[in-house]
């Protein structure tokens, strides 16, 4: 049998089409993703470009438990959580999630804790850059 | 003496300039309030830093009375940002 988790960090762009076709799976009847992007306006300033950092041993064990626990929670076929590390622009895909599943319920709301449960569990870092300044971000909702 | 290793990450790491600190202690092991204050002893600013957790060996740790030891890969662990 196929594997059926794809947990990655990556610091190279993300490769949205091979998660979709890591998705795809002749038992679902739906897939559900959800893509984060690098926005231009945060804490009520222009934002040039970010970096992500990880504590990548820890956040990959963190991950996979999220990936066991949607699992047990929802049917599933596939799960695919991926986080970008290191420098990002404006537009550019930080995170992807996305599940399969039979029906599409089990997926959107599978999905949804992934992503919620990924800002909250797993050890990574926002550091935001302005035109003069620069933060380091608390989660965020 | 014994060091203990702890790897920095987020504001800390960058407020320290450093991605890991070394702490002397003449214990091996340390309980997590134990470990905490010897680190604000050290680094007595790191509070006004931001607020962390310790994981120890990837694991978070908050029971105050659990011990880690000088050989643990410990974290010291800013809110997380994620997603």
């Amino acid at each position: 049998m196929k594997e059926k988790f794809l947990i990655t960090l990556t610091e190279t762009t993300l490769n949205i089409n091979a998660y979709q076709q890591f998705l795809a799976c002749e038992q679902s009847g739906g897939t559900v993703t959800f893509l984060g992007t690098v926005r231009d306006f945060s804490q009520g300033k222009s934002v040039v470009s970010l970096s992500f950092e990880a504590y990548e041993s820890m956040a990959l064990k963190e991950m996979e438990k999220l990936a066991i626990i949607a699992s047990e929670k929802w049917e599933l076929h596939k799960i695919v959580i991926v986080h970008a590390i290191g420098k990002k622009e404006i537009g550019d895909a930080v995170v992807f999630i996305g599940t399969s599943s039979k029906h599409r319920a089990e997926a959107f709301d599978a999905t949804r804790f992934l992503i919620d449960e990924l800002k909250e569990k797993v050890p990574i870092w926002k550091h935001e850059f302005y035109n003069d300044s620069s933060s380091w971000l608390n989660a965020t909702p | 003496m014994y060091t203990f290793t702890i790897k920095l990450f987020g504001a800390i790491k960058a407020d320290l300039d450093s991605d890991q600190i070394k702490l002397q202690n003449s214990k091996e092991k340390l309980n997590l309030i134990e470990l905490k204050r010897e680190i604000g002893v050290l680094f007595p600013n790191i509070s006004k830093v931001s607020t962390y957790k310790v994981a120890v060996n990837s694991e978070i740790y908050d029971k105050p009375d659990r011990f880690i030891r000088c050989e643990d890969e410990i974290a010291l662990l800013p809110p997380y940002a994620g997603g």
